[in-house]
């Protein structure tokens, strides 16, 4: 018999501030972070809103300075969430010296380093380069944010990274989690860090998939998302290891699935089939009953391709269970932080677990006529939850699933 | 209950020496050098500059010219290699029940530096009503692993990682590890990069010291020359059983595999010697490395640390190093030594002849060498992440 794998440990940097309980009492409060964008100029795009990290957090000489003065923004707040995480579990850099490489890390982002080589690609179509880029090489490489975290806090054990666009985050709880369950490392430092890049506004707006006003995920009147940024960690940890060092556990990690829909670059699976097979295999690996299953923190981005192809595909997994199946997303109110996306949520959906509350879907007005499933709209709502999914769907067919249940 | 052993069934792959894995085997090796001047429209390092790019794919045989004329050159050669291993393993992707468990992971270094230089310039030049939403999804990494896994209706695990130089080898150790947990019973996976003119005005800064040397160097502190490559090169992965079952014939096992970081060769010998520690030989048929001639730093570690390996007086194997002949082909070269190193355990000669260094503490050997015989592969990155894995011939 294998193992179980335990939460012990999670940060969180959102666009509400710094921190894992500013997020968490922000998403229960059913606040929204969606305002316009600061970060560039986005006048000129058909929406300007986005989910920023607050400047305060930003522009803090003090804190880059802790993270080490990372060249690059998704990477600074990675290295704020990944501290507090590893803090939450009790874990200093001694101890991850003494596991040596027992301890991983596994990182989950999309556009990391992409405001660099927005600059980057500036002087490039300037003609304007002279043989020297304009900041410095390795910034311009996604793989930076997982080095800088690997040296920063001495995590020498398997170290990699997971970019499946706004899947990126689930797949990288998925792989933490096979590190452990094969034995590789006792403990995973997991999550990741994403920002807002003009260039990815610009392309989602290209798509018309920004919304004008606010999110309303699963709304008849949805109008699409805003971009948000953020970062989060969650120690994954072999019950084994946990239980000898008295670590508080905050949930089992139970099952991953993930699937390619194999139809569309873009587009998610007309009929669900594609997503339903990662929450199908999710369930399998948990060997969870549909009934057992009380939550999903929906990836939920209020498009209608996405809101239309998740809930047919969660209907078709839970069949006579979807009208009690808990729903909500917390895109709502901190916009698709993209590659971070599944690790924020996977914070969420495990302090759902841990707290007895659901946080809700903010701007909820209208149910579509096909949806039977228990949106949880407007005000958080408490309730003891045995067991909750994580879904993230991502460009290129890429779909993950993630099964945390309470502790054993 | 034994654990469950991965077996290698097939290749697919593109470079400079060919667009598929039997025109690479049988490219001549005096055309050793299949490189071409570095382009003139975009900014040289210098007049002596090469790049290995690959010739046009041909395609028509897996895509639709509708499609052909559409997809970017990066998303064909990726539905090129994948079809190649396909048909190498004699998988038939319109095998339903195989096309629902069949899955793909690629690993990647820099491949939207293209579809940057595509969809972004109008953004950057605020030029927004240029902007074409059809360009926007080359931006993701994942678009390639997408776009084969459309072709071929490949549904199973799905993963793009990016790790630099060793993604190719992180996405082939991920897919052997889906294996061996009993997710699936078989796998696609490996590396793909492309080139384009932005990775070029990148490869300026990235490759600096290196672009202008005449001839690659290999163990030792001066600088060589770096060639920036593009290639594509995937393998088919099976749970053993399953690849006997319905009768293919594996080339070779994955045996160990570790990965993680190490900044000096202190540390990565360390690492190196335990992996190799846990084989049931001490007879290693042949070594792969993942230096591509530049000496850089990352390559330094890699040689001082293999040459605490295997420094005995009697005994020391060749050691391949195909980014000499390929170019600097980053996530692809990790996944190319996979690839190259099960082919030779198979009894085939290899893609090109081993390093022969002098002066070197890693000797020369021959490879018709006694007893079992075992394959070991390195690699390494500019950032500190390190890939070992250990091949066995699939008789073993």
């Amino acid at each position: 018999m294998r193992s179980p794998v335990v939460v012990t440990g999670m940060g969180v940097v959102s666009p509400f501030g710094l921190g894992r309980n500013t997020f968490w009492e922000n998403l229960i409060q059913g606040r929204s972070a969606i305002r316009p964008i600061e970060v560039f100029d986005a006048a000129a795009y058909k929406s300007s809103l986005g989910a920023e990290i607050p400047s305060g957090i930003r522009n803090n000489l003090s804190l880059r300075n802790q993270a080490g003065s990372p060249e690059e923004d998704a990477t600074f707040y990675a290295y704020l969430a990944a501290e507090e995480a590893l803090s939450d579990a009790g874990l200093g850099k001694s101890e991850l010296e003494n596991l040596g490489a027992q301890a991983g890390l596994m990182v989950g982002t999309l556009c990391s380093s992409s405001r660099n080589y927005e600059i980057l690609g500036r002087k490039y179509f300037q003609g304007d380069l002279n043989g020297q880029t304009p900041v410095s090489v390795a910034p311009t490489l996604v793989a930076y944010q997982l080095a800088h975290l690997a040296d920063r806090l001495g995590i020498s054990g398997p170290a990699s990274l997971s970019s499946t666009a706004c899947a990126s985050g689930t797949d990288a709880l998925g792989f933490a989690l096979d590190l452990i369950r094969l034995g590789r490392c006792e403990l995973v430092l997991v999550g990741g860090g994403d920002i807002i890049s003009e260039v990815i506004h610009a392309g989602f707006n290209s798509v018309f998939s920004i919304t004008q006003d606010c999110l309303r995920p699963f709304d008849k009147n949805r109008s699409g998302f805003a971009i948000g940024e953020g970062a989060a960690f969650l120690v994954f940890e072999s019950y084994r290891s946990a239980k000898a060092r008295g670590a508080n556990i905050y949930a089992e990690v139970a099952g991953y699935g993930s699937s390619n829909s194999a139809s569309h670059l873009t587009a998610t699976s007309k009929d669900g089939s594609g997503e339903a097979r990662a929450i199908f295999r999710a369930l399998a690996d948990a060997d969870c009953l549909k009934e057992q299953v009380d939550y999903v923190n929906a990836h939920g981005t209020a498009t209608i391709h996405n809101d239309r192809s998740e809930t047919l595909a969660l209907q078709s997994v839970f069949e006579a269970h979807s009208p009690h199946l808990a729903v909500s997303s917390i895109k709502s109110m901190i916009g698709h932080c993209m590659g971070a996306a599944g690790a924020l949520e996977a914070v969420a959906t495990v302090l759902s677990i841990h707290q007895g509350v659901i946080p809700p879907t903010i701007n909820f007005q209208e149910r579509e006529d096909y949806c039977k499933l228990d949106l949880v709209t407007n005000d958080a709502r408490k309730m003891q939850v045995r067991s909750a999914l994580s879904n993230s769907f991502g460009f290129a067919g890429n779909n993950a699933s993630i099964l945390f249940t309470q502790p054993q | 209950m034994r654990p469950i052993e991965v077996a290698i069934t097939g290749i697919g792959a593109l470079c400079n020496l060919g667009n598929d894995w039997q025109q690479i085997v049988a490219s001549p090796a005096e055309d050793s050098k299949n490189f071409v001047p570095w382009p003139e429209s975009s900014e040289r390092p210098s007049e002596k500059a090469w790049i290995a790019p690959i010739a046009a794919p041909s395609a028509e045989k897996y895509l639709p010219q509708r499609q052909l004329r559409a997809l970017d050159r990066f998303l064909i050669m990726s539905v090129c290699a994948v079809g190649q291993a396909l048909e190498f393993a004699k998988l038939d992707p319109s095998d339903t029940s195989k096309k629902e468990e069949l899955g793909l992971i690629f690993g990647t270094s820099r491949p939207e530096f293209g579809g940057f230089q595509r969809f972004a310039s109008p953004v950057l030049e605020k030029q927004l009503q240029k902007i074409n939403p059809g360009h926007f999804p080359l931006l993701a990494r994942n678009a390639a692993a997408g776009q084969a896994a459309i072709t071929f209706g490949l549904k199973g695990y799905s993963n793009t990682l990016a790790v630099n130089h060793v993604s190719g080898i992180h996405a082939i150790m991920r897919a052997a590890d889906l294996i061996r947990l009993g997710r699936c019973r078989s796998m696609l996976a490996g590396g793909v990069e492309c080139l384009s003119r932005l990775s070029l005005g990148h490869s300026l800064s990235y490759y600096k010291n290196h672009l202008d040397q005449t001839d690659p160097r290999f163990l030792g502190n001066q600088p060589g020359l770096v060639v920036p490559a593009e290639g594509v090169c995937v393998v088919v992965l099976e749970e053993l059983n399953h690849a006997l079952e319905r009768g293919a014939q594996p080339l070779a096992l994955i045996k160990e595999q570790e990965f993680g970081r190490s900044l000096d060769s202190g540390s990565y010998a360390k690492c190196c010697q335990q992996v190799w520690s846990r084989q049931e030989t001490n007879r290693c048929a042949w070594v792969s490395i993942s230096a591509s001639g530049g000496n850089m730093p990352h390559d330094q570690i890699e040689s001082e640390a293999l040459a605490t390996l295997w420094n005995g007086p009697d005994y020391a194997p060749p050691i391949s190093a195909l980014k000499a002949w390929t170019g600097e082909t980053e996530a692809a070269g990790s996944a190319f030594q996979v690839a190259e190193s099960a082919w030779v355990l198979a009894g085939h000669s290899p893609l090109r002849p081993p390093l022969r260094p002098q002066g070197s503490r890693l000797k020369e050997a021959s490879l018709q060498q006694s007893g079992p015989s075992w394959s070991f592969l390195s690699s390494r990155d500019p950032f500190g992440n390190h890939a070992l894995m250990t091949l066995a011939p699939a008789s073993n």
